[in-house]
């Protein structure tokens, strides 16, 4: 009996050694496991394309094994969290979705880290495929610095002008390839009719840097006013300006939607889309929802370069692009997840299983020439030329100190633009008169170029 | 003659039963027009229209990508947030109305004056303040917050409930023998029910419907709805369906909750609990 | 004996308001000292090459000196006390036609108190797309059946708008703990006033309303606190505009905090909105408190 007590506690020790080991061998394999399989934390920004991006990034994970959590926000809370990140030190992010006004600052800041060593590393066959320098210039080089890239584009996009192509043929009016702002007026006037729910024109008046400001701005550009001078003294005060202002509100109020400083850009969306306005001038990415499958327009929409007046090219650039936090402990899985979302694969996955006219615009010249694009959408080459032949460099008629065509890429513009912003809808609500506007405007745009150390 | 004066006084009480619910529901009317809507299409949801194809496939959309992690936080955060100003809330009010305090109505301004700051002037010390410990992204993080800024409302709350309850009845009970103790337990804990009950309710909705810390101090694990919410507030397309869905399933606890525990504060009060 | 054990229970009964105070302090008081201390440096986030200095009280300065400033001072004052006069008067009248008897009076209640269930964001967007409108809403729906131009709601008269939505979403409050006040009401009292040959307008003026003085001092002075920090309504319906004509001083913080990311000036115009607070609820605290004792009495 003694002995059998001994044999079942050698037993019990025998299996407590067993479980053990196993328990420890499982552990460190789970670690060494988990170290090779990291999971990114991506911040993004709830635009159709990155929820579609969110929806297919299980295929990631299934090449891969990197597993990604996403936020996904709109806009302005998603540009305040991730800023609250990087520039209060929480550094918990991966990928940052960002903006071409954004790339600059953030990567003279440190907040980013630049993607060339990580492009260098890059195995010739994955480069080939990859294929770097099928990423349109001009975006391209909107988010390097010193010619290091910093961010990859995920769509990118410019201005113009849509019109209901069936509205016009009744009237009898034909739009111009290149309209002028003055032509622009004259036919919205021509197609407004406001008893029968139809306006001329919707344009952006919802205050905000990115809202109506961001239409407005290439409009100021156009009309060739600029924020600043060489020596960054505001020019609020120009004739030109002052056109540019009477403009936008002439243009409203007599062909534009009512209530316009409540209408953002799914406002317009809105408006156009449900046939009630009969032209739109705003962002290209809007063509794929006009020509979307419950759109009430779809295949009646023309489409027209942005309406200039003393200077040509007016469109505005932009690109939603991926970034890695410079803090972020998982560079190289980061790098593997930016190359999927941005490569030639990605696109043609989205294409077969999508539909290619919801791929992501506006970032590879490969898109263009794929026929099978050019097929679905009917808005592919205004948008290339509109992209390509956007001036972010030089966006107005007289020099300036600055970049961007529709913001001006300081970091203070976040709040400048906003403030001017609200300036331009107290003036096209008319609860300001233009002087009173254009002064205050004058004001903010002074004290930023001092605070911020721009005047000397 | 009697017959003349029944008959007018009922009419006017039918007519004022219909005009009350007139009234009632006109209030209620936007909150109606968000629920129609989240059963629209989208495409149909903005100008207004009568007749529409209804359709789930907005709810089948904030349902289907990843809301349940947020449904989950939400309720852990909320309703232990809810217990924790209630089981610190009444001792506090205790205190402040039958206890000692030298200047009770000192002790109860400070805590109202804590109410004071906006969460928006507050949000970026309190970010850096979590960062410090640790507490970002923290489901104990943030029931620590939300505790810290309801205790002060629940505190009010309770106290004036506790007021309300005669003196006569406490003198009574201490002549009688009873400990501190036990009158609170049996006699002014019961009396104060339904005051406790609405007070839970309050800071319920004020947790669940918090939206600018949840968004600034949560990433991935403690998200809650609002949050989940917030991606359906703007987008670069239409979204009114979808934001009238995920509204209107949002609004459904709450709403469940005051219609249960209004009925429990009805018959509470009905036994003649409080007497004016 | 007797001295020593009630000296102890009043030691135990003041402990018990110990553990709150503990947690309200640390996440209330610790970051506004924090803040205090923000408030006196130059700290721009998106500018960390201009770094973190120590300025003094020029932010405090900067602000008292920009006229914009008192305009906003302005539209919280009128914002706030419109809103709650207007939240009073309502929430009486809704209290005391819901405190009787008649079918359907629950749901009648529950419906009546569900605008306070909305999160204040959406609110603001139902009303500002679904309902004000003029393309989209009920605003542009009953202006074609009226054959007017629509009112332009949010872009003319943004206060009022602002002032509308959040009597909207306060008066429900009002009425919860209104109701709750006329239902403790005892019958006696009733019944002795319709004995002294009172009217129903008699009775409510003269003997109800008194009677509920204490719920009427705790809603006022809640909503106040409340509604003095409204942020949510304003940030997705007007954005504090147009110009600056609905911005009041939690949104102008805001502003300062995440757009331009003054984050030293924004603490400066945190601790202003507290002080000018604290004064404006220590006036009306003492204010109702001597009508409530008015009344009582």
């Amino acid at each position: 009996m003694l002995l059998d007590r001994r044999k079942s506690i050698g037993e019990a020790q025998m299996k407590k050694t067993l479980f053990l080991t196993v328990a420890v061998l499982a552990a460190l394999g789970q670690s060494l496991f988990a170290q090779s399989k990291p999971t990114l934390t991506i911040a993004t920004v709830n635009n159709p394309d990155m929820v579609i991006m969110q929806q297919y990034s299980a295929k990631f994970t299934e090449q891969t094994g990197i597993a990604l959590n996403f936020v996904v926000l709109p806009e302005n809370e998603l540009r305040q969290k991730v800023t609250e990140d990087v520039g209060l030190g929480a550094g918990k992010y991966d990928i940052v979705t960002i903006g071409t006004y954004d790339t600059p600052f953030w990567a003279k800041n440190n907040w980013i880290s630049s993607l060339e060593p990580m492009f260098k590393d890059m195995s010739a066959d994955k480069a080939k495929a990859y294929d770097r320098d099928d990423i349109l210039p001009p975006i391209r080089s909107a988010l390097s610095m010193n010619g290091d890239q910093y961010a990859i584009p995920f769509y990118g996009e410019s201005s113009m002008l849509f019109y209901r192509k069936d509205l016009f043929a009744a009237a009898g009016i034909k739009m111009p390839a290149a309209p002028t702002w003055d032509q622009v007026y004259e036919m919205a006037k021509k197609l407004n009719k406001p008893s029968a729910g139809q306006y001329g024109i919707a344009l952006r008046g919802l205050p905000g840097w990115g809202q109506n400001m961001a239409v407005f701005d290439t409009m100021i550009n156009t009309f060739g006013a600029r924020w600043f001078d060489m020596s960054w003294n505001p020019k609020f005060t120009t004739p030109e300006m002052k056109a540019a202002w009477e403009f936008y509100k002439k243009i409203i109020t007599d062909a534009g939607e009512p209530g316009a400083t409540t209408a953002g850009y799914t406002e317009c969306l809105a408006l156009m889309s449900s046939g009630k306005a009969a032209m739109w001038y705003d962002a290209t990415v809007s063509a794929g929802t006009l020509q979307g499958a419950d759109s009430k327009v779809k295949g009646k929409i023309g489409y027209a370069l942005a309406p200039t007046v003393k200077k040509s090219n007016a469109g505005w650039l932009w690109a939603w692009s991926l970034a890695i936090e410079a803090s972020s402990k998982n560079k190289d899985a980061a790098f593997q997840f930016l190359t999927w979302a941005t490569s030639k694969d990605y696109i043609k996955l989205i294409g077969d299983n999508v539909g290619w006219a919801q791929v992501p615009p506006g970032t590879r010249v490969s898109t263009y020439e794929n026929p099978k694009y050019k097929a679905a959408a009917d808005f592919a080459s205004m948008t290339l030329s509109a992209i390509k032949n956007a001036n972010y460099d030089k966006p107005t008629v007289d020099p300036v100190p600055y970049k961007g065509v529709q913001y001006v890429s300081i970091p203070e513009f976040q709040g400048l633009g906003e403030e001017v912003a609200q300036e331009l809808a107290a003036y096209l609500s008319g609860n300001k008169s233009l002087d009173d506007a254009l002064a205050a405007s004058q004001n903010a745009a002074l004290r930023v170029a001092k605070e911020g150390g721009y005047i000397k | 003659m009697i017959f003349n004066v029944r008959f007018r006084r009922r009419a006017l009480g039918k007519l004022g039963i219909v005009g009350i619910w007139a009234l009632c529901l006109a209030f209620f009317f936007p909150i109606l027009y968000m629920v129609l809507t989240s059963f629209k299409h989208e495409t149909e949801a903005v100008p207004p229209q009568l007749f529409f194809s209804p359709t789930l496939e907005n709810y089948r959309t904030v349902l289907g990508s990843g809301i349940l992690p947020h449904i989950l936080n939400s309720m852990l955060i909320t309703v232990v947030t809810m217990l924790f100003c209630v089981l610190l809330g009444v001792p506090t009010a205790y205190s402040i109305v039958f206890g000692k305090l030298k200047k009770p109505d000192s002790v109860f301004f400070w805590f109202l004056s804590t109410t004071l700051l906006p969460p928006v002037s507050v949000i970026i010390p309190v970010f850096l303040l979590f960062k410090f410990m640790h507490l970002l992204d923290n489901r104990w993080g943030m029931v620590l917050i939300y505790t810290g800024a309801n205790i002060p409302i629940a505190v009010w709350m309770i106290r004036s409930f506790l007021k309300d309850i005669p003196r006569e009845l406490l003198e009574a009970a201490d002549i009688d023998g009873a400990t501190r103790v036990r009158s609170f337990f049996k006699l002014i804990l019961p009396l104060a029910r339904t005051g406790i009950i609405s007070t839970a309710l309050l800071v319920f909705i004020f947790v669940w419907n918090e939206f600018f810390f949840a968004v600034n101090l949560t990433y991935i694990n403690a998200s809650t709805i609002p949050v989940y919410m917030a991606s359906y507030m703007t987008q670069e397309g239409l979204f009114w369906a979808k934001l009238s869905a995920i509204s209107t399933l949002t609004v459904l606890p709450p709403l469940v909750l005051g219609w249960v525990s209004h009925k429990t504060l009805v018959r509470g009060l009905m036994m003649g609990a409080v007497k004016g | 004996m007797k001295a020593l054990e009630r000296a102890a229970a009043t030691a135990k009964a003041n402990a018990l308001v110990l553990p709150a105070a503990i947690i309200v302090a640390l996440v209330t008081q610790v970051p506004l000292i924090v803040t205090l201390v923000l408030s006196v440096v130059k700290w721009i986030v998106v500018r960390p090459d201009l770094g973190i200095n120590f300025v003094g009280l020029s932010n405090y300065i900067q602000i008292f000196t920009t006229p914009e400033f008192y305009s906003i001072v302005l539209n919280t004052i009128l914002l706030t006390l419109v809103s709650i006069a207007c939240c009073t008067i309502l929430g009486i009248a809704f209290a005391h036609m819901l405190n009787r008897r008649f079918p359907g009076v629950n749901l009648a209640r529950t419906i009546m108190i569900a605008p306070f269930f909305v999160m204040d964001a959406v609110a603001g967007i139902i009303w500002k797309t679904l309902m004000l409108h003029p393309s989209f809403g009920i605003n542009g729906l009953i202006a074609s059946w009226l054959g007017i131009a629509p009112t332009d709601f949010l872009g003319k008269h943004s206060l009022l708008t602002i002032i509308l939505l959040v009597v909207w979403q306060w008066t429900p409050f009002f009425v919860l703990i209104l109701l709750a006040g006329f239902e403790s009401i005892s019958e006696e009292l009733i019944d002795s006033a319709k004995v002294d040959g009172a009217n129903a307008f008699r009775t409510l003026f003269q003997i109800k309303i008194p009677a509920i003085a204490a719920h009427i001092e705790v809603a006022i002075m809640l909503g106040l606190i409340f509604i003095l920090k409204t942020f949510g309504l304003i940030y997705v319906t007007t954005a504090g505009g147009p110009g600056i004509s609905s911005t009041n001083l939690p949104y102008i913080v805001y502003r300062t905090g995440f757009y331009r990311w003054d984050v030293g000036r924004a603490a400066a115009m945190a601790v202003t909105t507290v002080i000018l607070t604290l004064v404006a609820i220590t006036a009306l605290f003492g204010f109702v408190r001597r009508k409530t004792n008015e009344v009582e009495s």
